[in-house]
């Protein structure tokens, strides 16, 4: 289930520079989102780098189906790996698909709908009409048929979560252009001569970047969802290769036997989108202080 | 049987229900009891609708299952899988094993009221081997030159050649007795048979319901009604069971239907006759040398494969798993796992560094598909072998499978009770799907020529042992094992056998109390 | 091309109603596309493997059977032809037309719809009340919390969860019953709808809650609350009155959109909980690879979608008639 969520949107004034970092870690949000955030990220790479207690994917038939202990954390699958091991690179693996998708689907979509406000007119209506199309098609159908469309393999899951958010963030984009679009210093670089694309991407792009950096979190953590979704569909990334999805859903028949399959995935799964969804929430907050926690 | 492709679901709701499991304690049954009489309702829950209501074309097992009980076939089998009297007795074969006579059982009619008589059985013979009905029985009858009804109870069919898996072939529901009366649209969404059931009501992806036929030929059905009701999960299947709100159900999961079993819920376990297989294409260029296809042979340990797919549960097997001709396991070549001999057969075939290929796995056909291709690739890379898994939706697999896109495939095919109908396709050199298997040799046309040619079981026995022989010494395919099925049945339900393969071939037997 | 998207500059009213038509044109060719570019076919669908003892001729009979022998474009055009005369095309599998099959389906799914955003109003608005009356005490907390978490727990979790404790400890299963229409049981599709539309409506609450939080406090901060709290209207009269009459807008717009997901969205439940709703058609035509029952459905979705789409326009448009001018 994706929900679009707009962020009523204010031009910030330009003059308030105090350290994003430092706000958004005072929020208590922010903070608790930016530790969970972190240290995903850091077992993430940790996994990449090969720092892990055991390679993901070697078979030990004789350690089979242990449950947790101090040599296997999170236990031993039916193959005798490592479940600490997948899950830390199946992190990796899912955090690189909702990665890539929400950069493919935030980039295009930013530009797309900065064109579609600024210009406005009859390139607007197509974008709109364009947007409207990729929303009124049930999203996980659409990219469930994109992914078994093409090539089996993380791109092609990246590829379908990224035309699934991509209206989103034209809508997102849009919008704030339409109200930059007449305000005084924009108005003022086109008087003084600056060609308008070049003002469109020298003062109308970096005031925009609270709210599309909003969306992108936000955006990150359905992303992680979705590609859980279709890993749950059969869809996901093929194996050997860990991904949280694929392992809950195969932990599935096995969790009346060995509860912790299901236990490690699934719980690092949930601990991964709260803390995306925390640090966006804190974001926001930072962002745009009138949303979030006025005091 | 001829093939089945069994569909399971793909399952959205996976994690959940599966921890709700864990959390299950006593099912106070039964919801749905007291709304049923003595002698029915019987609820059967089935993982996906019946869509093919036309018997000759129906190939998804919930479909057969369905129409097993609207329809009856010329012949029936016992309890292990053997040819019996059906419609019609065990035909007299004539000395030149060209033709069958059969005498149909007197006062047989179909559900409707009408006589079914030679006629019908004509009708429906011809119109299995009329390519336009596209009927999928039709290779298996293809030695039928044709069908005649001297009078109402009498049928002969002429053969061309001799053909010993006929009488099998004319046990399943896909050779069923369809009356000639009736146009065959109708039947496409009202069936009419002779079975123990008649067909009443279909709602579309929800339920199927059957009454007694009190007119059945072997006697008086054993409920007033069946209902066939779909439940595409089977987490959902579980908690119906336990529930009370089904009271019958087929798994092929060892822990789901370990999770289905309480109080009220017993489970038989069953084996199956479908193998699970490594299929290697000998014609493709990578496993075109026998000592390449020797070396993933003895590379391979199965009773670990069996262990990590299947939890255990399952029978390393031979090519052939009809119990009739079984195949040993133990006579192929590395009964065991070898490593040496892998290693060996790589130096023999000029790549003592080993090799790389390519193996297709289907995802969403059954579920041990891809724990299988896991472990194999583990295995190999001990040899220096090294397996790339492709994993495919369902129908790119099946469109790559028969196209012969493949270096090899992961595989769980059908299997029958006799050898013939089940391996003449693939490894006779003009089967339909020899493109499939991608092997053919001269003596074993020869062989399975021989096979049929005799209703000797002990002499076709030996055809199809020497079959099976050359099959594992050349590595034409790996063949690793058969599963199990359970059949879960609320303590209520009498009178049901459990027989191999999950057969529903009692179930008009049974009854409620 | 640019003069058969004039009417797309043109008064509100048709500029609204052509991109609607445009928008459902464009879902239609992507359906289409979609589905022709997907490995397999209805003839391998229906037959499996035994697709491979057909020959050729019969091949090609069941191809034209289905219709599949004809060009691209004559297939979609003799589909869109069926659609404009009222023919959404027959399903073999379910040995009904498209158009009976959706009439079936529809009121479940809408049903669902209904009670779910019903429920998430209820639960949400409320909330987000509480959570702004009094902005980073303990309540708005633990509601912040609460909303969090629930967006974070992925519907098939919660939903199957819940479904097999109750079945498996209480023997508690209306769904694994035969589904009874609202007209024929109502008893018993109560209890059917009641944990699908829980699930859902608790996860939609979550959105709704932080839509009416920051409406509530924006719309605190304006002036005319300020004047309106100073000539001494009533705390309770000043907050439903003016707050949360002006809040609408936003809730409003966020509730039409959640519904609008709903249509299509409740796939993932209407599967856990055997609901025979549109999305499982859809679904199941894709598996079955039945071209028209998943094209036409996908329209009937996204007509829908697009509708409320112009409802929520509208309703937008009563409470805030400036938005015309845009």
């Amino acid at each position: 289930m994706s929900t679009v969520v707009e962020p009523p949107y204010t031009p910030s004034a330009p003059a308030r520079r105090e350290s994003a970092l430092r706000a958004l870690l005072r929020n208590r949000s922010g903070l608790i989102g930016t530790v969970l955030t972190v240290l995903v990220i850091a077992t993430a790479v940790a996994g990449s780098v090969g720092a892990l207690p055991y390679d993901p994917d070697t078979q030990d038939v004789a350690a089979a189906l242990q449950s947790p202990s101090g040599a296997h954390w999170f236990g031993t699958d039916q193959f005798g790996r490592d479940v600490f091991s997948r899950v830390a690179s199946g992190l990796g693996s899912s955090l690189l698909v909702a990665g890539v998708s929400v950069a493919l689907s935030g980039s295009l979509g930013v530009v797309l709908g900065i064109l579609a406000g600024y210009y406005g007119g009859l390139l607007d209506r197509v974008i709109g009409v364009l947007t409207n199309v990729l929303f009124a098609f049930p999203s996980l159908l659409l990219a469930l048929t994109l992914a078994s469309t093409l090539d089996r393999s993380w791109r092609t899951v990246a590829l379908a979560i990224a035309v699934v958010y991509l209206p989103i963030f034209v809508r997102v984009a849009r919008g704030p252009v339409l109200t930059l679009r007449s305000a005084d210093y924009v108005t003022a670089a086109n008087a003084i001569g600056q060609r308008r694309l070049a003002t469109l991407f020298t003062h109308v792009l970096p005031n925009m970047r609270g709210i599309v950096l909003v969306q992108v979190t936000l955006t990150l953590s359905w992303a992680v969802l979705t590609e859980a979704s279709l890993s749950f569909l059969g869809f996901g990334t093929p194996p050997p290769a860990a991904s949280l999805g694929v392992m809950v859903y195969d932990a599935r028949t096995l969790s009346s036997i060995a509860p912790w399959l299901l236990a490690g995935p699934g719980i690092a799964l949930i601990v991964f989108v709260i803390g995306l969804n925390m640090f966006g929430a804190g974001l926001r907050d930072v962002v745009d202080p009138r949303a979030g926690g006025r005091r | 049987m001829l093939t089945r492709h069994r569909r399971t679901t793909r399952s959205l709701i996976a994690a959940g229900a599966s921890v709700a499991a864990l959390a299950t304690a006593t099912a106070c049954s039964d919801t749905g009891a007291s709304a049923k009489g003595a002698n029915g309702p019987l609820v059967f829950g089935i993982s996906a609708d019946a869509t093919q209501l036309l018997p000759w074309t129906a190939t998804a097992v919930q479909s057969q299952q369905v129409l097993g009980q609207v329809y009856s076939s010329l012949l029936n089998q016992d309890s292990h899988l053997a040819p019996v009297a059906g419609l019609a007795d065990l035909p007299a074969v004539s000395k030149d094993g060209l033709t069958y006579t059969f005498a149909l059982k007197s006062g047989l009619t179909f559900t409707d009221g009408s006589t079914l008589d030679s006629t019908d059985v004509k009708y429906s013979i011809d119109k299995i081997l009329d390519p336009d009905t596209n009927a999928v029985a039709r290779t298996s009858l293809s030695a039928v030159k044709s069908v005649s009804a001297p009078d109402a109870r009498h049928v002969v069919i002429e053969l061309r050649t001799p053909d010993a898996s006929l009488v099998s072939a004319l046990t399943v529901v896909n050779t069923a007795i369809l009356p000639s009366g009736k146009p065959l649209d109708s039947l496409k969404t009202k069936p009419v048979g002779s079975g123990p059931y008649a067909f009443e009501s279909r709602t579309p992806n929800q339920s199927i319901t059957l009454v007694r036929n009190a007119g059945y030929y072997r006697g008086r059905p054993g409920l007033s009604s069946l209902e066939f009701r779909v439940i595409q999960d089977e987490n959902s299947m579980v908690s119906a069971l336990r529930s009370g709100t089904i009271d019958m159900a087929v798994f092929d999961d060892y822990v789901t239907a370990r999770t289905a079993k309480s109080a009220d819920v017993t489970t038989h376990t069953v084996d199956q006759l479908d193998y699970h297989a490594l299929q290697l294409r000998p014609d493709s260029s990578v496993f075109k040398d026998t000592d390449v296809r020797l070396a993933v042979q003895c590379a391979i340990d199965r009773e670990q494969v069996v262990k990590t797919a299947a939890l255990g549960q399952g029978d390393v097997a031979g090519p052939i798993t009809s119990p009739a001709y079984a195949s040993d396991p133990d006579a192929r070549p590395c009964p065991t796992r070898d490593v040496n001999a892998a290693k060996k057969y790589l130096a023999d075939a000029g790549k003592p560094g080993g090799f790389t290929f390519t193996a297709i796995v289907p995802q969403g056909l059954y579920s041990s598909a891809a724990d299988e291709a896991q472990n194999i690739q583990a295995q190999l890379a001990g040899a220096g072998i090294t397996m790339k898994i492709e994993t495919l939706d369902s129908s790119a697999y099946v469109d790559r499978w028969l196209a012969g896109d493949f270096d090899a495939a992961v595989a769980l095919n059908g299997a029958g009770p006799d050898p013939a109908t089940t391996y003449t396709r693939y490894f006779t050199s003009d089967g339909n799907f020899n493109k499939v298997a991608g092997y053919r040799s001269a003596n074993l046309d020869k062989l399975f020529a021989e096979g049929i040619a005799t209703t000797d079981t002990a002499a076709r026995k030996a055809a199809y042992q020497k079959i099976s022989r050359e099959l594992e010494d050349k590595a034409v395919w790996i063949w690793l094992y058969t599963g199990r099925s359970y059949i879960a049945t609320n303590t209520r339900v009498q009178g049901f056998q459990p027989i191999t393969d999950a057969s529903l071939q009692s179930l008009w037997e049974t009854k409620l109390v | 091309m640019k003069s058969t998207l004039l009417f797309l500059q043109g008064h509100p009213v048709t500029r609204r109603v052509g991109e609607a038509l445009l928008t459902l044109l464009g879902v239609s060719v992507l359906t289409f596309a979609l589905l022709r570019v997907l490995p397999g076919d209805q003839v391998t669908a229906s037959y499996g493997i035994d697709a491979g003892d057909l020959s050729k001729t019969q091949l090609a009979q069941l191809h034209a059977y289905y219709g599949l022998d004809k060009p691209l474009a004559e297939q979609f055009l003799s589909w869109l032809n069926g659609v404009f005369s009222g023919n959404l095309g027959f399903s073999s599998n379910a040995g009904q037309s498209v158009a009976d099959m959706t009439a079936q389906a529809l009121p479940v799914t809408l049903e669902l719809a209904v009670l779910s955003i019903v429920l998430a109003l209820v639960i949400g608005i409320p909330g987000g009340m509480i959570a702004a009356s009094r902005p980073g005490a303990l309540r708005d907390n633990a509601a912040q919390t609460a909303s969090l978490l629930v967006l974070s727990a992925p519907v098939f979790l919660t939903g199957s969860v819940l479904a097999s404790v109750l079945a498996n400890s209480f023997g508690w299963n209306p769904n694994g019953e035969t589904y009874a229409r609202l007209t024929e049981d109502p008893l018993m599709n109560i209890q059917q709808m009641l944990l699908p539309a829980l699930v859902l409506g608790v996860s939609i609450a979550s959105p709704i809650m932080q839509t009416t939080r920051t409406a509530i406090l924006d719309i605190r901060g304006e002036d005319y609350i300020r004047t309106a709290r100073a000539k001494g209207v009533p705390e309770r009269a000043l907050q439903v009155r003016h707050v949360l009459r002006n809040a609408l807008i936003p809730i409003v717009t966020i509730s039409g959109l959640q519904f609008g997901f709903l249509l299509g969205g409740a796939v993932v439940v209407e599967q856990i909980f055997s609901l025979p709703g549109i999305g499982r058609q859809v679904l199941l035509g894709m598996e079955q690879k039945e071209y028209s029952v998943v094209q036409s459905t996908v329209l009937v979705i996204a007509v829908l979608f697009v509708l409320v789409n112009l409802l929520t326009d509208l309703v937008y448009r009563m409470v805030d008639p400036r938005v015309w001018s845009r």
